[in-house]
């Protein structure tokens, strides 16, 4: 195993590359630039500005030494938009933040959506199973979007418990909503897939037989169904996880988090190329970790898997 | 050349096969889907989102991007829903019921093609990869990794910018963009029913793959494609609102139910629900309607009845 | 226990003596001097020569001070000067400056300090996208120092001792002293930048020469100023903290607001009667100098020939019922836009437009007629696109432009709408038909709006071009009083119509009624934190 998860790790070098490369191309090969303006710059200006941020040199220049102030100083540039600030520093100012409110959210939506995902299944076709399909089937029609309104709507406006927005450093009332619409909707389909892939497992035959044998459900749940009912799970979470971590634009947008989130969108359509890069990094970075986990997590679920 | 007689004679052998054949096979899943409740009331909502979809513009008294001047701009106290507005008017004065009609067209076609799309290439991709295991799964899934870190907001401006507005280039990115979160999920599964007694018996005694992948392994998979299935469509319907956002797609003054329900989240503060609620209605009718639907196939196809 | 109840006493009887009146005005001040208002995105930059956004002016503006301030008129008053002399061939300003002016290091504030940040400006090494505002501004070399070919002390500007500093013009310009209130043209502390380098605004290391100081800076969620003890006017500050909140979201602002959260917000499009007719004293609105328009391109071999004819731009403009996207659409107090400048912008008299009279009723009458005789009508509909960018308010705007074109004129528009940069990319690149623009002042004279248009602007992506209309512009530059040329140059865009003018802006927003000393009249919309206060109620 250990030998496996280092040769993971070391094709991750080449696949963060190729991210880069095909980002870096698309980045450029769309329309406008960071300083293209509807109050047009003059040309002197344009190319001043082009100079400072090395965007007069050729596209693979750009590219060599992006990644070499990368891994020589850790340094992901400046923003374009933002000109006080660097990359690194906008995030690590804004992932702490989303990581934050993202893996509360993760928590519930994992917690929340299994538990419900397998109540359903035991109790198929009863009152329960049903409550947990509706509020399954009515977490995934509320986008958040629609969500964070209704939300501040009742804590904000109505009961006036909760504040409207902002972060303050990560206080517990200003957390609870961001949490609530980053991880309802995932926490239902984690539900639904939990009590179909739970549904499957309980019909096989080493569960019937366990079940046979006059085991209480809920060790037959806990000690023979949950592991390999979890499969689809992990492989829903891997790009989950990372969605949640890196935050959500409209949950930083609308609560005013200040997180890395809103960067996702905001950076593209700024084009704010070094910003782009760093999150798209950020995210990538992270995917290929969390998908090594989930893989992991496959061999531990089910011994039998082997890569 | 087929004489008269010979097409009949056809006709009734090729009747009669069918006829064998369901017996066996698709007569017993349709009677099974028949006789499961919630499928059969899913397959209602579905008809009446269908019916709604399909005349909902003719019976509308109004076309959809008509703007009735006198109501733009104080549809909090003219547009509600009344005898000639039946689903109220919008902010611009326009007739919602049959803006909501168009946008439930639209985005039925978005969400069933998208996600058929995604469904196809995923579980093919998923299950190749999965099944194949070693390097080519290693390359496979480092392909999906990067697929879902790329900045897909590029991607989506580049479209547009080389194909211009449409709506097939519409359902092309949307597929494009939902495929590598399904094959991940499809291979996952797969790697586990690889490992299977029976699957390891069919390699045993020589079954060539791409037999082992389409008779063994895909069918299998069914269960899973059919709820990650129907937890795209959605996912899919409201992405749709957001790439119209970047200009491909949809566009103003046609509708979606994505960007119906987004214009209509900003009522939510100005006391004109009207504007989210039916649009939202018809989405939860949409999704309760392919939940039953989706749930009630698989037990019908699934071979192991419980 | 004697001598806390000693400072208990002092320090009650304390309170009420620190805010009691408003040494200007004499009115009763509140208790609670502090203020949070919402701002729409993170700050990009508070470096004066790096400024390019409105939002971060006006923090800015608490920071640092220029030569001049603009008064709630958009009259110029002292604050980094005193006085100034003009020449007679108007090319050299010499500027006195206030002698007991101090940065919030304790320094004094001088004339190298000005030239250090003119100077910076224009530097190639900085890159500041402003740099063209000295060009603007007719400062002597500025072109030649931004384009890399003279070294930056090559710009017009020079101390002549520590609080005399003189700029010389390569020509006379009617606006210069107007264009100093503009936060490009501040003082940058020269020490403290060099020793920090790209670093110094950060807190902590920040210096300014404001009523103000950056007490917190969290990134994308608030920013948040005290009141400096080292500014001249100290004594007059009364507004103390002063707070920006990050908001993107502006419905999700007014709730804020309305939680007693915010002192002052925007008001989302269309919701101005409402809370006007709810909340009186707090729903606010003031002209904005900026215009809205669809233009056309008229450029040789672009676009679409239909709109090279005149007859046909103007009954697309006739047929735009301008009150209908006032009131019903953007229902914020905007108004309805005929000319291009704005009414509001200082010393502008609008020209008589004819149509402008005219009920909506006989414009739509004439531009069928006019659109008939250019040929086109119902069995050869016109057929045009519209470029906007992706917005709710543009959207709106062009779906209803859409209809009125459709039911009066038979005109079959699309409209396309499209990402900003995209947007952007294609009017500069001249690919469109007619498209959504919009303009707002650099500075509060009409130049800054007509200048557009002329033949030699970068701006000018329709490539309109008029040799009358050119002339009159550059006349202007050298004449005292221009006003009468702008009003003749917005009369022959009338006539030629190159660009439909919808509507000029406002700033709608809600502000808490016991905040005072915002601008009522000034079409910049600057305002200044020191000036503000909150009364008793």
């Amino acid at each position: 195993m250990l030998t496996y998860i280092a040769k993971r790790l070391a094709v991750a070098v080449p696949t963060l590359l190729a991210l880069i490369v095909i980002s870096f191309l698309l980045m450029h090969a769309a329309p406008g630039g960071p300083f293209t303006y509807e109050k047009k710059l003059p040309a002197a200006v344009l190319a001043n500005l082009n100079a400072k941020y090395g965007l007069d040199q050729p596209l693979w220049r750009q590219m060599i030494s992006y990644v070499w102030g990368m891994v020589a100083h850790f340094d992901f540039g400046p923003s374009f938009v933002y000109k006080d600030r660097t990359v690194n520093e906008i995030i690590a100012q804004g992932f702490p933040v989303t990581f934050q409110y993202g893996g509360w959210a993760f928590v519930m939506a994992v917690v929340c959506g299994i538990g419900l995902g397998v109540l359903a299944a035991i109790f198929q076709n009863t009152w329960l199973d049903y409550l947990s399909i509706g509020i399954s089937i009515g977490a995934s029609v509320l986008p958040n979007f629609v969500l964070a309104p209704i939300l501040v709507l009742i804590f904000t406006r109505w009961l006036g418990w909760l504040p409207g927005g902002g972060w303050e450093g990560g206080d517990w009332k200003h957390q609870l909503m961001p949490i609530l619409a980053m991880g309802t909707a995932y926490m239902a389909s984690i539900a639904r897939i939990m009590r179909s892939s739970m549904l499957e497992v309980l019909t096989q035959n080493h569960i019937r037989t366990a079940r046979a044998k006059g085991l209480p459900t809920w060790k037959v749940i806990t000690r023979h169904a949950l592991k390999p009912a979890l499969i689809p799970v992990l492989s829903y979470l891997g790009p989950v996880f990372v969605a949640m971590i890196t935050g959500s634009v409209v949950v930083d947008m609308y609560f005013s988090t200040a997180g890395v989130g809103k960067f996702f969108v905001d950076a593209a359509l700024n084009r704010d190329y070094a910003v782009m890069m760093g999150v798209t990094l950020l995210a990538g970075g992270l995917t290929i970790l969390f998908n090594l986990v989930v893989d992991v997590l496959y061999a531990w679920v089910d011994p039998k898997i082997r890569y | 050349m087929l004489t008269p007689i010979n097409m009949q004679a056809l006709a009734t052998r090729l009747a009669g096969l069918e006829e064998v054949k369901g017996r066996s096979l698709w007569a017993d899943a349709r009677r099974r889907f028949w006789r499961n409740k919630a499928a059969v009331a899913g397959l209602a909502m579905l008809a009446i989102c269908i019916a709604f979809a399909a005349f909902g513009q003719a019976i509308a008294p109004f076309s959809y991007d008509f703007i009735d001047f006198n109501i733009m701009g104080h549809a909090d106290e003219l547009g509600r829903p009344s005898l000639t507005y039946w689903f109220g008017a919008d902010d611009q004065g326009r007739d919602l019921f049959a803006r909501t009609a168009m946008g439930v067209r639209i985005s039925l076609l978005v969400g069933l093609i998208g996600t058929a799309i995604s469904v196809v290439v995923g579980t093919l991709y998923g299950a190749v990869s999965g099944y194949l295991g070693g390097r080519i799964d290693g390359f496979m899934m480092r392909l999906c990794d990067i697929m879902l870190s790329i900045p897909f907001m590029f991607v989506l401006i580049l479209m547009l910018v080389m194909f211009g507005k449409s709506l097939s280039v519409l359902y092309l990115s949307i597929g494009l963009l939902s495929w590598p979160a399904m094959a991940r999920i499809v291979r996952g599964q797969t790697l586990t029913l690889k490992a299977r007694e029976y699957i390891e018996a069919a390699q045993a005694t020589g079954v060539p793959t791409t037999r082992i992948i389409l008779r063994h392994i895909l069918p299998n998979l069914l269960g899973i494609v059919v709820i990650y299935a129907t937890l795209l469509v959605p996912d899919i319907i409201i992405t749709e609102s957001f790439i119209s956002f970047l200009g491909l797609g949809v566009q103003e003054p046609q509708t979606s139910l994505g960007t119906l329900i987004s214009d209509g989240a900003k009522a939510i503060y100005y006391d004109t629900l009207w504007q989210i609620g039916f649009p939202l209605g018809f989405f939860l009718l949409l999704m309760f309607g392919f939940y039953f639907v989706g749930d009630g196939l698989r037990d019908a196809l699934d071979p192991k009845e419980r | 226990m004697k001598t806390l109840l000693l400072t208990t006493i002092l320090a009650l009887g304390a309170l009420p003596a620190l805010a009691e009146k408003n040494p200007k005005t004499g009115e009763e001040l509140a208790a609670n001097q502090a203020y949070t208002y919402r701002m729409l995105d993170s700050v990009k930059s508070l470096d004066p020569q790096l400024i390019s956004s409105v939002e971060d002016s006006d923090i800015a503006r608490g920071l640092f001070e220029g030569l001049y301030n603009e008064d709630g008129n958009g009259n110029l008053v002292p604050a980094g000067a005193l006085s100034y002399t003009v020449s007679d061939d108007k090319l050299t300003y010499t500027f006195k400056l206030r002698p007991e002016a101090k940065w919030s290091d304790g320094t004094p504030v001088t004339a190298a300090d000005y030239v250090y940040g003119w100077q910076r400006l224009a530097d190639p090494k900085l890159a500041s996208e402003y740099a063209y505002f000295l060009e603007l501004a007719q400062v002597k070399n500025a072109a030649d120092v931004t384009a890399g070919k003279l070294p930056p002390d090559q710009l017009g500007v020079k101390a002549l001792d520590d609080h005399t500093l003189e700029v010389t013009l390569d020509n006379p310009i009617p606006y210069f002293t107007k264009m100093l209130t503009n936060t490009s043209l501040f003082p940058a502390p020269r020490a403290v930048i060099k020793k920090f380098g790209a670093d110094w605004t950060k807190v902590g290391n920040i210096v300014g020469n404001g009523a103000y100081v950056l007490k917190e800076y969290v990134d994308g969620e608030k920013y948040t100023e005290g009141k400096s003890p080292t500014y001249w006017d100290a004594a007059n500050v009364i507004m103390s903290p002063v707070t920006a909140l990050v908001i993107n979201d502006e419905d999700a602002a007014l709730v804020r607001y309305q939680a007693g959260e915010l002192d002052r917000t925007d008001v989302p499009a269309g919701k101005y009667p409402a809370l006007k007719a709810q909340l009186p004293n707090e729903a606010r609105s003031t002209p904005y100098a900026c215009a809205y328009t669809y233009m056309m391109n008229v450029a040789e071999g672009k676009g679409n020939p239909a709109l090279h004819d005149p007859r046909v731009r103007r009954a697309l403009s006739l047929a735009i019922d301008r009150k209908v996207i006032v009131d019903n659409i953007l229902q914020g107090g905007q108004t309805e836009a005929y000319s291009w400048t704005p009414p509001s912008i200082n010393g502008f008299t609008m020209p008589d437009i004819d149509y402008a009279k005219e009920s909506q009723a006989d414009r739509n009458a004439e531009a069928v007629k006019l659109l008939a005789e250019a040929g086109y009508g119902p069995d050869n509909p016109l057929q045009i696109t519209l470029n906007y960018n992706t917005s709710d308010a543009h959207k709106k705007i062009a779906v209803a432009v859409q209809q009125m074109w459709k039911q009066t004129l038979g005109v079959q528009l699309t409209p396309n709408n499209y990402e900003w940069k995209v947007h952007t990319d294609k009017l500069i690149a001249g690919d469109f038909e007619m498209a959504r623009y919009a303009w707002c002042a650099d500075y509060n004279e009409a130049s800054t709006f007509l200048d557009l248009w002329a033949t030699y602007s970068t701006n000018n992506d329709i490539k309109y071009s008029n040799a009358d209309y050119d002339k009159l512009l550059k006349d202007a530059k050298g004449m005292a009083d221009p006003s009468a040329n702008y009003t003749k140059a917005e009369e022959i865009l009338a006539k030629d119509m190159p660009i439909i003018p919808i509507y000029h802006y406002a700033k709608v927003d809600m502000v808490k009624p016991d905040l005072k000393g915002l601008a009522e009249h000034d079409a910049m919309q600057f305002w200044y934190a020191k000036d503000l206060y909150r009364v008793a109620q």
